[in-house]
């Protein structure tokens, strides 16, 4: 770092006899008399300009340490307070978002954030229940997303920004997507917001004794067997205990424990 | 009998848990508990391995999270103070089971444990990166990373950015402490998502592992099980876990340490009601709190019968039968493999390292005896996934299926209806992030600035560790969990408004520089848009 610095300060001297040097050799090629014109203080004045503005500098890569504060236990606890006091997380957004993410081959996960938009009318629709999430899947190799197939449906309870959905089976890589819209009739939707596309690619090993059971319990609407089949599941209840062979339930000494 | 390779890789890591704003704070125990009784046994094992030339082959995972705490000062002197009380409170001991020479021959025990466990800890300086990076130079240990702070991928994926800066701020921590690159990367929980890959290839990792179903269900049927790696496409291999083995170690009914000569965890003086809480008092939390102390002096025994005494003896007897019959477990898979594969048959047996010493206490004597006598047995060879891939050079090309190793297999763990509220948080700083860099791109930034974009990052970082949404569904602590990460938030929060708004507070700024003091040459130009 110093020696950046005297490189630094060096080439600011140097800057400056440049400078002065050239108003010089102006005032004789010119044959006019700049002393005149310029003064000793305007002269640095305009060295002092150029050198403000057009001095080089070296960008740290290394977080400069700031030496100036000292900090008691105390002061630390009381800025960390203050930041978490006034700058815990909320969701306040000013743009409509809808994120789906994969949990596991029979469920996703939808959270979604909607704020008023008098042009859709989504916060009007949301009050009145006429909000619809609707699910879709594409086989890997589809490229088409008019070919998706509607998976899933559920009406959005303005209450909940959040769901998990339960989904057919797919034993092909599949592309999830979903969309909140209002459904105006059997066959036609409304898509007011589009979420991200999730892909799984997944299949039915032995070992997962819950995911095969489950897979033969949905039988028919097993996508691959039917592709436009849609499934009305809104209410899938969290907290149902597995009993499949995993890396932690089978140990006293990870998951329970690990982290005390 | 067939020939076969053994790849052990224990996974160390543990969250950033650092409070200089308290003079003591509970949490930090879990860094130094393990220092004691995991990864200075460790070293002890590698270190005795290494004089008696034992020819093994370790794969030790360290993540940027616990390299970090393992050079910060500040950690180093409580870590020692915490071992001298230790060793103060194991001297104590002796004395007090003065009349009960069964518990006082182990309160000798510990305490020439700790003492022990001192030494070493001095011989390296407080720096245990030192050692491993010895055993690495010898040619014995390999060593990989994990995810800058152990982020959770899968649901960290809506942003391709988040993803990269775990991965790349990860790599760039290692080299910078261990003084080379690493070839193999362990996926927090190994969650594997399809094209993950690609992120792993940019930043020059050349394999990762996952939970057998990974590889099993695999877009193309693997040819040889999870006993050779998949070539994910564009090079970077990927590894299964042998269920079978893992089984032997993790299992709590069928393991190895549910044995009922081993030592029992949950069996610690700190909780035994008819020890006085004034003479525990120096050793327990805030002088009043009943907490784990180190000291514990019962085996496992049995379900539903009275605890007896700890037997080393019989502990140490019981880890050469159980040595002996993982080896002879891994002989007979290999036997069996052998005759469908068209290849030497690979056993991938991955650990989280805390098992080994602080669940398991006997584990580290037990990982020392199967590397011994592998070394014996001339049929199996340790080996390491880089070593393989350097001998074993073409591969079948598959895609692996998205898996974690936990629950069920999948991501519910890390998503469920204790911890899913933080995700919707997680996402709107990670985009608001990277607009920022997007925003900065191409401005020349004031030295504050740069400190600020820089602190914002790591605290993005921070709040994005799989163990907070981890602890929320375990239910251990999950108060502290829930304040980590909302602490995490609300200072990227707040550094997101003073950036935007010019408004940066040095103190403020530096206070949170010193309290999150991790990462010191991230680049916040780095979180940005691959497109960018």
């Amino acid at each position: 770092m110093f020696r950046q610095i005297t490189k630094i300060c060096n080439y600011i001297w140097f800057l400056d006899t440049l400078i002065i040097k050239l108003v010089m050799e102006l005032q004789h090629s010119s044959g006019k008399n700049f002393q005149t014109q310029l003064s000793r203080k305007e002269l640095l004045e305009i060295k002092d300009e150029i050198n403000k503005l057009y001095a080089p500098f070296v960008v740290d890569n290394k977080p400069e340490q700031n030496h100036d504060f000292k900090f008691s236990a105390q002061d630390l606890i009381e800025i960390s307070q203050n930041i978490s006091l006034y700058y815990s997380p909320k969701i306040l957004t000013n743009a409509n978002k809808l994120v789906i993410l994969p949990i596991d081959p029979h469920h996703l996960y939808a959270y979604w954030e909607l704020v008023d938009n008098k042009s859709h009318s989504i916060s009007q629709s949301m009050f009145n229940n006429e909000l619809t999430l609707r699910v879709y899947s594409r086989i890997e190799g589809n490229r088409d997303l008019n070919q998706s197939s509607p998976l899933a449906e559920i009406v959005i309870d303005k209450f909940h920004s959040r769901q998990k959905i339960r989904i057919p089976v797919s034993k092909k890589p599949t592309t999830y997507s979903a969309s909140i819209g209002k459904t105006i009739s059997k066959n036609a939707f409304v898509s007011l917001l589009d979420s991200n596309d999730t892909y799984i690619l997944h299949g039915f090993t032995d070992c997962r004794e819950e995911n095969k059971s489950q897979a033969r319990s949905v039988g028919s609407n097993n996508i691959d067997n039917n592709p436009q089949a849609i499934v009305f599941e809104d209410q899938f209840v969290y907290g149902s205990k597995s009993s499949v062979e995993s890396h932690y339930p089978y140990t006293n000494y990870s998951a329970k424990g690990k982290k005390k | 009998m067939n020939i076969g390779f053994l790849s052990v890789i224990l996974h160390a890591h543990l969250p950033y848990v650092r409070h200089p704003e308290h003079d003591e704070f509970f949490e930090e125990n879990w860094l130094f508990e393990a220092i004691t009784e995991c990864y200075i046994p460790l070293c002890n094992v590698l270190e005795r391995l290494n004089e008696d030339t034992i020819a093994y082959r370790l794969t030790l995972s360290l993540s940027p999270t616990l390299i970090t705490m393992l050079r910060d000062e500040l950690l180093q002197i409580r870590y020692q103070k915490h071992l001298n009380k230790q060793i103060e409170l194991a001297e104590k001991e002796i004395i007090r089971t003065r009349n009960q020479p069964q518990f006082q021959k182990l309160a000798r025990l510990y305490r020439r444990f700790f003492l022990s466990t001192r030494n070493t800890y001095n011989k390296y300086h407080g720096d245990l990166l030192t050692a491993f990076k010895k055993h690495h130079q010898c040619g014995r240990l390999e060593l990989i990373t994990t995810a800058a702070t152990h982020g959770f991928l899968p649901l960290l994926n809506i942003s391709e950015t988040a993803v990269r800066n775990q991965i790349e701020v990860a790599v760039e921590t290692f080299k910078t402490n261990m003084g080379f690159s690493p070839s193999g990367f362990w996926l927090p929980e190994c969650g594997y998502y399809p094209d993950l890959e690609v992120t792993l290839a940019n930043a020059g990792i050349k394999y990762f592992f996952t939970d057998t179903h990974g590889i099993l269900d695999a877009n193309e049927k693997p040819n040889n099980g999870v006993h050779a790696p998949l070539d994910c496409g564009n090079g970077v291999m990927a590894f299964a876990r042998d269920p079978e083995l893992s089984r032997q170690v993790w299992s709590a009914e069928q393991g190895y340490p549910g044995n009922e000569n081993y030592r029992e965890y949950y069996s610690d003086i700190g909780f035994n009601p008819d020890i006085d809480l004034n003479y525990l008092a120096p050793y327990i939390l805030d002088g009043k709190n009943r907490i784990n102390t180190g000291i514990k002096y019962h085996r496992i025994t049995g379900e539903g019968l009275e605890k007896e005494w700890y037997d080393a003896k019989k502990a140490q007897f019981k880890i050469e039968q159980d040595a002996n019959d993982f080896v002879q477990k891994c002989q007979h898979q290999i036997d069996s493999l052998s005759a469908n594969m068209d290849r030497i048959p690979l056993i991938v047996a991955p650990y989280d390292a805390e098992l080994f010493g602080h669940w398991w206490f006997e584990g580290p004597c037990w990982l020392e005896a199967i590397l011994r006598r592998v070394d014996e047995h001339k049929n199996i060879e340790t080996i390491s996934c880089g070593d393989y891939l350097k001998r074993q050079t073409s591969h079948q090309i598959a895609r692996p299926s998205s898996s974690t190793w936990g629950e069920d297999g999948y991501s519910s763990y890390w998503i469920n209806e204790e911890n899913d509220w933080i995700y919707p948080f997680l996402h709107k700083a990670a985009d608001q992030m990277e607009q920022l860099v997007i925003d900065f791109k191409g401005v020349t930034v004031s030295a504050i600035q740069k400190r600020a974009l820089n602190q914002a990052v790591r605290s993005i970082l921070l709040a994005q560790a799989s163990d907070w949404p981890f602890i929320m569904k375990s239910g251990t602590t999950v108060e502290y969990a829930r304040k980590r990460i909302t602490d995490h938030l609300a200072r990227f929060n707040y550094l997101h408004e003073s950036i935007r708004n010019n408004t940066i507070d040095a103190r403020y700024l530096s206070a949170l520089e010193f309290i999150d003091k991790i990462f010191p040459d991230i680049d916040f130009r780095n979180y940005k848009p691959i497109e960018l």
